[in-house]
Formats: C-alpha cells, sequence, structure tokens
C-alpha cells in the first residue's frame, strides 16, 4: 500500500519549514552536531529528499513529525523536542497598495536579482534599512541599479542598529544609496512596472516613480528562538543565514549562537545524567548567552565621522589614523592593508583569511582591532573577504602628488588596466578621478583550500590598484565609473564580458495574447520580466510551498514558480488570479482586512492567539499563513497580546499533494 | 466577597458558557471558572452528529432535524441564528455572519468490501423505519446516488445508497464566539476567570488560584463541573483525591478533521458517509457555490482509546490508517487523481454509555460533574440545560 506510514523516533528533530533557503544552514548544523555529541539522537529532516509537511504538537512535550520521502512515502516521527527552522518574511504594516505586485518581500527580489535579467533601472525603495537591506542596495548599486532608496518606517529606528550595520551603512553610501526615514502612504499603478508611492515624512507628503518596493523589515530584536506551547519543547527556529558568512556575517553569527544556545537548552531538559560533560555545556550554554545578549545591546550608532564638505572633520580623521587597525609606519613604504571597521561587533571574516595572521579583530565587544604591520604582506586577500568594503590596501607617498590605493570591487562590468574612474568618499560622494595601475589576483595565491572555495563562491572580486592624488589617501574609500564618454573603451570591456552570454527569446501565448520571452526561465519569472506578474505571485519559494501562483499551462494546473517556460507555451491566469491591489487586507487569501481583526478581538476581549484565529481563520487560506502570519502576530503585539513566543502549529503547514498509486 | 455566588461552573466549552448564559438571564449569580487560557482551546464539539457508529433509528434522525436543533439553539442564544435550507435563496434580512443551522441530507454508501460498513441490511431495516416515521428516505440501487456524494466526479461506479433529506449541521465557532461575547458583557469581569489552577474546596466553598493570587469564593448552592477531554486530569484527580469512584466513559475516541482543496465546489446540499468518515462541502454561513478555493470537509473516525491513554503521546496523531482510508475515499470511490490536504486537526471525544451526572463531593458544597459535554453541539447545549434545570426550579 502506497501510503503506508513508517514510524520513526528521534531525541531531537530539526525539521525544514516552508521556504528555507539553504539546507542544513549554520544554525543547524550548530544545533544537531552538539545535541548528538551529548549523545541525543539526532534527525535532520529536509532538503532534496524529505519534504516535512508539519509537526503535530503532543500533549505534554514533543511531537509528532510527519514527512514525505522523494519516493511518496509518509513517515510518522516522534521526536521528544522538535524544532521548525524558519527564514521568516518581512512585510511592512499594512498600506493601501501593499499587497500590490509593486512589493515583493527581500527573499524574492533577492532571488530575481540572480535569476532574472529583470532591469532594476528605475527607483527601487526598500522599506527597512537593517543590514540585509542595505547589503541589497548595495548590490543592486554595484550591479548597474539606477537608484536605491532605503526608507525606515519604524519611529525608533536608532534602537536597531546591529552588528556590521555601520560597515553596511557606509558600503551602502558609499555606492550612492541615500537612506531615509519616511513612512509609507500608498502605492498606485501607473503603468507596467511603473509604480508611484507616497511616502510621508517630516517635510510632508513625498511622491516617487519607482520601478519596485522591497520590503525588508522590520527589524525584529527578537532571540529568534521561540517555545510554544510554553515548556513543550517545540520550537521554531529563524533561519538568517546564508550560504555563506559573507554574504550576511551577523545573521550567520546570530544563527550559529542561536544553535548553541538551544542545543544547550534541548540537551539540559531531555538529559538527566550528563557527568562531566555538565560543565561543558553549561559554559557553552552561559557563553551563547552572554553573546547573543551582546548582539542585541548593540543597538547605539558606532563610530561615524562628521563631515565638513566632502572632507571628514580634523577630529574624526584623527581618530581614524590613530585606530589600531591602521598602519601607522610601513604604508609609507609599501602598500599596507588599513582596517577601517569600527563595529564593537566584528566578524572576525579578514581575521581568518589573513593569511599571516596580521589582523586580531578581538573578542565581542572590541575596542579596536589590532593589525600587525610587520605580518603584513599586502596580498589583498582580507580585501576581497571583507563582506563591507571596509579594508583597503594603502601606500602613502607623502612628498609625491600621487599615492596608492588598492579597493576591492564588484559588478558586472570589470575594469581594465588603465580606465579612469571616479573616486568617492565614505558616504558615496564624489571627489575626484584616479586611474587602475594594476588589478590585484588574490585567487592566485597559495591558499588554504577553505578559503578558496570560499574566493570562488563569491561574486567575482576585483582588487583595484588606483593611482589617486596623495590628499585624498584618507578620504577616497571607493571608486565607480564616470559618465561612458570619458571610459577607456567601453565597447572592448563589454565584450569581455563574460555574464553576457547571449539570451535566446522564445514566443508565447499568454491569455490569448502573443508574447516574447526569455527560454528556460520559470514561468513566474517570466511573468516578471515582462512586467505580467500578478500580486499573487510575490513570493516564489523555492518550494513551491505558498502555492499562490496558480496557473493553468495548456490546460494543466501548474505552479508557476515551479514549471519552466519553452517555445509556443499555452498561459492562463487561473483564477483568482489577483489580491485586489488598493486594499489594505491582513490575510489576501480571505480577504480578511487588519481592521477586522481588531474589531474581533476587541469586541470579544479575545486574549490569545488561539482565540483570534479561531474567529477569523487568519492563515488558514491558500498560501497557509505564509504571507499573513507575520504581520498577524505584530497587530496582536500592538493590541496588548502577548503572542511573542506563539507558534502557529497548524497541520499541514502548505498543501500536501497525493497522487494515485 | 465579591466572587461569592449562587453556583460555580467550571468548563473549558460551550457547555459551561451555555449554563452560565441559561443561568445569569434567570438572576442566578454564577462565577465561571476554566482552566485552559480561555474557552478557545477546547475542540471537542461537533457541527453535527457523524451517525457513524451504532444503530440509526428514527429517534436519532429526528433528534438530528434542524428543527430540533433550533429548538435548543436558539433560546438562550443572545443573538440571531439563521436557518439555510438548501434550495430556494433566503430571503429577507439576514445576518450572513450569524452562527448558520444548515439543512443538509444524509447520504450512506453501501460498498460490499468494507468492514466498517454497516450491512446493507442494517441500512434497510433502517428504511422501513424511516419510511414510517416520515421522514422520506430514498433507497438508491445504481450510479445516480454517487452523484449526490459531495466532491464525487461523474462516473460510473454501482453501488447503493441510502438517502435521508433532512439533517442538519451548525457553526460551532460562531455559537461559541456568541455566547461567550455575551457572557463576558453580563459577568463582572472578576467573576469570569481563566487560568484556574489547584481548585480546592473549603467549607461551603471553593478556592483557588488564578493570576498567581489565591481566591475564595463562597457558594451558596453547588458547583457543576463540565467534563469536557480537557478536564479529564483535574475531574480524576479529584476523584482520587476525594475518594470518590467517577462514571467513566466507555473510552475516548479520535477524531480527524480533515480539509481537502476540491477541484470544483462539491454539492452542499449533502453529507456523504463513506466507512467510517463522513464528507461535506466546508462552509461558515451559508454556502456559496462560488467560492474561490472549495473545500472538502472529512470527519474520520479514528480508534476508540483508553482514557488514561489520552495523554500518552501516541495519541496523537494519524496513522497508516488515516492515509488508508483518505485514499479510499478520494482515489478509489471518488476517482480523484490525486488529492491536496489543506488541513488536518485532530480531537478527543468521549464515548458514554449512559450519561448520568455524579457528585465529585462527600460534603458541602456539592459539585456535580456533568458528563457528555463533547460531541454534537446540539446535544453539548442540551445538557448543558438540563444540568440547569433543578437549579432553575429550585430558584
Ligand atoms: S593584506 Fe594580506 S597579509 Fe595584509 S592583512 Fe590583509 S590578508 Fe593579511
Ligand atoms: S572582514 Fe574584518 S573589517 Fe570587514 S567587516 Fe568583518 S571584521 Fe570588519
Ligand atoms: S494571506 Fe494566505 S492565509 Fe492569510
Amino acid at each position: 500500500m502506497q501510503f503506508a506510514v513508517r514510524d520513526g523516533k528521534f531525541d531531537v528533530v530539526i525539521a525544514a519549514g516552508p521556504r528555507v533557503e539553504h539546507w542544513p544552514s549554520v544554525g543547524v548544523r550548530t544545533l544537531s552536531l552538539l545535541c548528538a555529541e551529548m549523545g541525543l539522537s539526532v534527525g535532520q529532516l529536509g532538503g532534496e529528499a524529505l519534504t516535512v509537511h508539519g509537526i503535530i504538537p503532543l500533549s505534554g512535550t514533543g511531537g509528532l513529525v510527519i514527512a514525505e520521502d522523494i519516493q511518496g512515502r509518509i513517515h510518522r516521527i516522534h521526536a521528544r523536542a522538535a524544532i521548525r527552522i524558519t527564514p521568516g518574511l518581512s512585510w511592512p504594516d499594512p498600506f493601501p497598495g501593499w499587497r500590490s505586485q509593486a512589493l515583493i518581500p527581500l527573499q524574492t527580489a533577492e532571488y530575481l536579482r540572480q535569476k532574472s535579467q529583470i532591469l532594476w533601472e528605475r527607483l527601487t525603495v526598500i522599506l527597512g534599512t537593517g543590514n540585509r537591506a542595505l547589503q541589497f542596495g548595495s548590490t543592486l548599486l554595484e550591479n548597474g541599479s539606477g537608484q536605491v532608496l532605503c526608507v525606515e518606517s519604524y519611529a525608533q529606528w536608532g534602537a536597531k542598529r546591529f552588528s556590521g550595520w555601520e560597515v553596511e551603512k557606509r558600503h551602502f553610501e558609499m555606492l550612492g544609496g541615500k537612506i531615509t526615514e519616511a513612512t509609507p502612504l500608498e502605492v498606485i499603478p501607473k503603468a507596467p512596472l511603473l509604480w508611484q508611492l507616497r511616502l510621508q515624512d517630516t517635510q510632508g507628503v513625498r511622491v516617487l516613480e519607482i520601478g519596485r518596493i522591497v520590503s525588508a523589515g522590520p527589524f525584529h530584536n527578537s532571540l529568534g528562538v521561540r517555545e510554544y506551547p510554553p515548556g513543550s519543547l517545540l520550537f521554531e527556529f529563524d533561519q538568517t543565514a546564508s550560504t555563506l558568512m559573507k554574504k550576511g556575517a551577523e545573521g550567520w553569527l546570530l544563527e550559529e549562537e542561536r544553535g548553541r544556545w538551544l542545543a544547550g537548552k534541548i540537551v539540559k531538559a531531555l538529559k538527566g545524567h550528563l557527568g562531566p560533560k555538565r560543565e561543558e555545556l553549561d559554559t557553552l550554554f552561559r557563553t551563547a548567552k552572554r553573546k547573543l545578549k551582546r548582539y542585541f545591546r548593540h543597538q547605539e550608532a558606532p563610530f561615524t565621522p562628521s563631515y565638513q564638505g566632502k572632507w571628514i572633520a580634523t577630529a574624526d580623521l584623527k581618530k581614524i589614523k590613530t585606530f589600531g587597525g591602521v598602519p601607522q609606519k610601513l604604508h609609507f613604504t609599501q602598500p599596507i592593508a588599513s582596517i577601517e571597521c569600527f563595529e564593537e561587533i566584528p566578524c572576525h571574516l579578514c581575521e581568518t583569511t589573513c593569511p599571516t595572521s596580521a589582523i586580531k579583530t578581538g573578542k565581542i565587544p572590541r575596542k579596536t582591532t589590532v593589525l600587525t604591520e610587520t605580518q603584513c604582506t599586502g596580498c589583498g586577500l582580507c580585501l576581497a573577504a571583507c563582506p563591507s568594503r571596509s579594508i583597503s590596501l594603502i601606500q602613502e607617498q607623502k612628498d609625491q602628488s600621487f599615492s596608492k590605493i588598492t579597493l576591492a570591487w564588484s559588478g558586472p562590468k570589470p575594469w581594465k588596466i588603465g580606465e579612469f574612474g571616479m573616486l568617492l568618499n565614505r558616504r558615496g560622494e564624489t571627489l575626484s578621478s584616479g586611474r587602475i595601475i594594476d588589478i590585484l589576483n588574490p585567487s592566485a595565491l597559495n591558499l588554504k583550500k577553505k578559503i578558496k572555495n570560499d574566493l570562488q563562491k563569491d561574486e567575482k572580486v576585483q582588487l583595484l590598484k588606483i593611482q589617486i592624488p596623495s590628499h585624498l589617501l584618507w578620504e577616497a574609500r571607493a571608486i565607480k565609473r564616470g559618465r561612458p564618454s570619458e571610459s577607456f573603451d567601453e565597447a572592448f570591456v563589454a565584450s569581455e564580458d563574460p555574464t553576457a552570454v547571449k539570451q535566446k527569446y522564445i514566443k508565447i501565448t499568454l491569455n490569448g495574447e502573443k508574447r516574447t520571452v526569455r527560454d528556460r526561465v520559470f514561468i513566474s519569472v517570466a511573468l516578471f520580466e515582462i512586467g505580467q506578474s500578478r500580486s499573487t505571485d510575490i513570493l516564489l519559494c523555492k518550494d513551491g510551498s505558498c502555492g499562490l501562483c496558480d496557473i493553468s499551462v495548456d490546460g494543466l494546473k501548474k505552479l508557476a514558480c515551479q514549471t519552466k517556460i519553452h517555445n509556443g507555451m499555452n498561459i492562463r491566469f487561473a483564477p483568482p488570479t489577483h489580491f485586489p491591489v488598493q486594499s489594505t487586507l491582513l490575510c489576501p487569501c480571505l480577504r480578511i482586512s487588519q481592521q477586522e481583526v481588531i474589531n474581533r478581538l476587541k469586541q470579544g476581549k479575545l486574549r490569545s492567539a488561539e482565540a483570534i484565529l479561531s474567529v477569523t481563520q487568519v492563515g488558514g487560506g491558500k498560501c497557509h499563513g505564509q504571507l499573513c502570519m507575520d504581520t498577524f502576530k505584530r497587530v496582536l503585539l500592538d493590541q496588548g497580546l502577548d503572542v511573542s513566543q506563539w507558534i502557529d502549529w497548524r497541520f499541514p503547514w502548505r498543501d500536501w499533494v497525493l497522487a494515485h498509486p | 466577597m465579591p466572587l461569592d455566588s449562587d453556583v460555580a461552573i467550571l468548563g473549558t466549552g460551550v457547555a459551561s458558557l451555555a449554563a452560565a448564559n441559561l443561568l445569569i438571564s434567570q438572576g442566578i449569580s454564577v462565577l465561571l471558572l476554566n482552566p485552559d487560557r480561555d474557552f478557545f482551546l477546547e475542540d471537542s464539539e461537533l457541527p453535527l452528529d457523524p451517525l457513524i457508529y451504532g444503530k440509526l433509528s428514527a429517534q436519532k434522525i429526528l433528534r438530528n432535524s434542524p428543527e430540533n436543533a433550533l429548538k435548543f439553539l436558539r433560546p438562550d442564544f443572545p443573538g440571531a441564528i439563521e436557518y439555510w435550507s438548501g434550495t430556494t435563496p433566503m430571503d429577507g434580512y439576514h445576518d450572513p455572519s450569524a452562527p448558520h443551522v444548515r439543512q443538509r441530507g444524509r447520504l450512506w454508501i453501501s460498498s460490499a468490501n468494507s468492514s466498517v460498513q454497516r450491512p446493507w441490511e442494517a441500512l434497510e431495516d433502517f428504511y422501513v423505519e424511516a419510511s414510517d416515521a416520515d421522514l422520506h428516505p430514498q433507497l438508491f440501487d445504481d450510479w445516480v446516488t454517487i452523484q449526490r456524494f459531495p466532491g464525487c466526479s461523474s462516473h460510473s461506479l454501482h453501488m447503493k445508497g441510502l438517502f435521508v433529506p433532512k439533517l442538519c449541521d451548525v457553526d460551532t465557532v460562531r455559537y461559541r464566539n456568541g455566547l461567550l461575547e455575551f457572557v463576558r458583557e453580563r459577568l463582572p469581569e472578576e467573576k469570569f476567570i481563566n487560568g484556574v489552577t489547584q481548585l480546592e474546596w473549603m467549607p461551603e466553598g471553593i478556592r483557588f488560584h488564578s493570576d498567581g493570587t489565591l481566591k475564595t469564593a463562597k457558594l451558596r448552592k453547588k458547583m457543576l463541573a463540565f467534563w469536557t477531554p480537557r478536564l479529564t486530569p483535574w475531574i480524576l484527580y479529584q476523584a482520587k483525591t476525594a475518594e470518590i469512584k467517577p462514571k467513566l466513559p466507555i473510552g475516548a475516541r479520535l477524531w480527524e478533521d480533515w480539509l481537502l482543496n476540491s477541484r470544483e465546489a462539491p454539492d452542499p446540499q449533502t453529507i456523504g458517509t463513506f466507512n467510517n468518515m463522513i464528507v461535506w462541502a466546508h462552509s461558515e454561513g451559508a454556502p456559496s457555490k462560488d467560492s474561490p478555493t472549495p473545500l472538502l470537509a472529512i470527519l474520520r473516525a479514528g480508534p476508540l482509546i483508553q482514557l488514561e491513554e489520552i495523554h500518552l503521546p501516541k495519541s496523537g496523531g494519524i496513522s497508516s490508517d488515516s492515509f488508508k482510508s483518505l485514499s479510499d475515499l478520494c482515489h478509489g470511490f471518488l476517482k480523484w487523481e490525486s488529492f491536496s490536504i489543506r488541513s488536518l486537526k485532530t480531537r478527543i471525544i468521549f464515548e458514554w454509555d449512559d450519561e448520568v451526572k455524579w457528585l465529585l463531593s462527600k460534603s458541602e458544597p456539592l459539585i456535580e460533574v456533568i458528563p457528555a459535554c463533547d460531541g454534537p453541539l446540539v446535544d453539548v447545549v442540551r445538557v448543558a440545560r438540563s444540568a440547569c434545570e433543578p437549579i432553575l426550579m429550585e430558584a
């Protein structure tokens, strides 16, 4: 019988929730490793071979994890402790138009940037100013987007600075990104791929013509692990790490620490006698707890130099020059790394990368970085490693009019020796021009395998050695291309660009109309590219878990995000194809507004999430709450309900198709 | 003392709310106690009587008629209760968000190869009885029968069936919510207490903890404890301490509440019975044919477990049999190629031999345990009312 259920048993099950971005991520690895070391049996359920459909809480502690393997067999696994890993979604507070296709969550935006040729040339507005928001903004700018504006819409944004924030911000601004404080009022469609966004700031209402809004907030100042019901050993664990530490050091560090902390908690609960290991565990738990706390306390703005015009104020320049990571002597004779990273919580990537151990970033919170000048060979590896471009190699030629600086750079169009570029200060303002005199290639060095791997996985980084006016050596920290006419040989550079692969275009029929789209991309991506996506097509979950992008392909029902396009395809939108664009619906699947939830809550004096769910059914729609549960929780919190620990365990957590044997 | 009352009501579900509502409206002072955090965790009330086990009788059908449902649900409910009769659109003013009583027919399918199925002879016997009682049953012996089964895609499968046109189902959540809002309004806030722990009795009254403080209340009459599955640990514990032998149910049955995505809107006028599952078009309020996401609800009877097992891990979930049954229904009978599961909820509902009240205390104050406060909502409300009747008569 096909639907035989296999029973299994583990002490600890770590289960991949819908939309996990990669499996297993660093927190999952840390957690399972530590639990296993302490003698618990651990099951990691997720990835390509196993789809977890849900966890059914048991009375008391633990739960039943129901999963399906690649052959369609069903597994029922009893877990004494179960952890659901979820990537979380970031949605702003509702405003008219927020459910239109103009607004996509950060995860979708990142996916589209990689997978599609959507041009981000119109103004992109990012709602949120956290590290990941800024980093995404920087990536857009590095890849040739016109303008990016990060909007902080939460009044207390001063309290949201987080480990690595200052470096991210600096990087973003250096590339020409802008940050502002405002509240979104409304999005109105104007034309395909063109929207009008109205923002309220202290000056009044601003109207912007935009191409897309990326939602990357609000920032959660929370531990990122919840247990519900309390004491049940059923946890939800936020996935914040990316595939590489470099692509978001703070998320990585947090997740890893969270994994340690949770492992400590679970082992303590499940293992009565730990014997000599007890002490080890206690230390681990305490350290993790302290570190996590430390990360969250990092809320004041770190040192940011003040400016007089385009120039750093004298006192602050002196501070930079005397910083422990900045060379004091040897840079007068040779290129030396200048590590200008003022974070109390460093990511350590430069330290672990340096082959000669010239860098010590210190413990958290650290006061300064120590660079041992005499050990620095000027290889430039740390430049390539640093996610926020806080390091440069400087060689100050005091008595000459020109000095040399080496900067890390990445983007679609590589530089050539001899080209001129515009030098920018730490805020992205143009200073003067500089000339590329050499391009270093760090991967040619004799390196440890791990570092080499990471370098290769990374987007192509160029280390540009630039000749710059000596008086700018301490001011210029970035370079960008000037107007095309000033450039070296545009056509030649373009022809050398390996990413400019010839694309094939094909014809399809969309709702009866002929369209030309790029070949071999997912339908959802193609729809985005031709400006025909629906307001339901906003998650593009890689696992098809939200099920919102239903589409009829040659008469068969398919998910647009899971189906590749081919020539002659006949595509029709399956009803219902849109959420009402101008609405402020909290749960568009079930057409429930925020006000409705608040009304029910107030009328019935409801005090728990279960109560409100049973009355309103929020999250019971097609997407299983993937669009709405986050905002729902926030609405309840605003109404004074304590739901910060609450987890929605409704089963299954995505539609589960069982085909005929 | 502000908490002193005529009657204390202990419960987690609709029965206690209905009782409170009834007593308050007759001027009896009530203290409402709930060990749960609120009234939404109890999920042992059903919108309908599954009528899967036991002998079918005309009397049972009559008890599940819409008229009977309205008779019990309407009088004490503080608001409108709408009636959906299935065929004609409702005219006049209607409150679409009020709890609805829906009239739907019931169809029992008899397939030869099932052990759970009632034998055809039993259905035939019942047909005779139902005809005599003017219930207008119909026997089918052709594929047209199958067409009435909700979710059935047209095909020619030869099966026998019995159809009874007038039974009902009701909106449980809406009903509970209506009661809850009303009781909350009528009862002083301090006498509506959730999260009650360490409840004990003392001379003339009770004491308990809530919000971390010890509270006491004198009771002039008695305490009613409405025994739902969630209250079981408390009842058993109290019985043990008071050295009283509890009158136990036969067992607790696990019910699985499945919602499946349906390609077409299933026929809302019939509730089908197939093996140990009843199947209907899911709806709240009046069913509408043009719901963008039509859902098929399935209530499947799981195993009967012992009382002690309720809180053991293995009772928590779905088994091989669950999936096999679903596959038998969807692939085998409805002939769907595939089906997708939208949601599953498991419920525990007691099964009783005789539903007699018993006392949980040997001395004053009297603590009366009311059994059978779970199951079909109409029965729950009926039980709550009959528990209150002696008090009302006295008053
Ligand atoms: S340039 Fe090379 S040697 Fe110098 S600090 Fe950086 S990685 Fe170390
Ligand atoms: S790599 Fe070093 S300089 Fe760069 S952000 Fe991390 S700690 Fe700071
Ligand atoms: S938005 Fe899909 S369930 Fe709420």
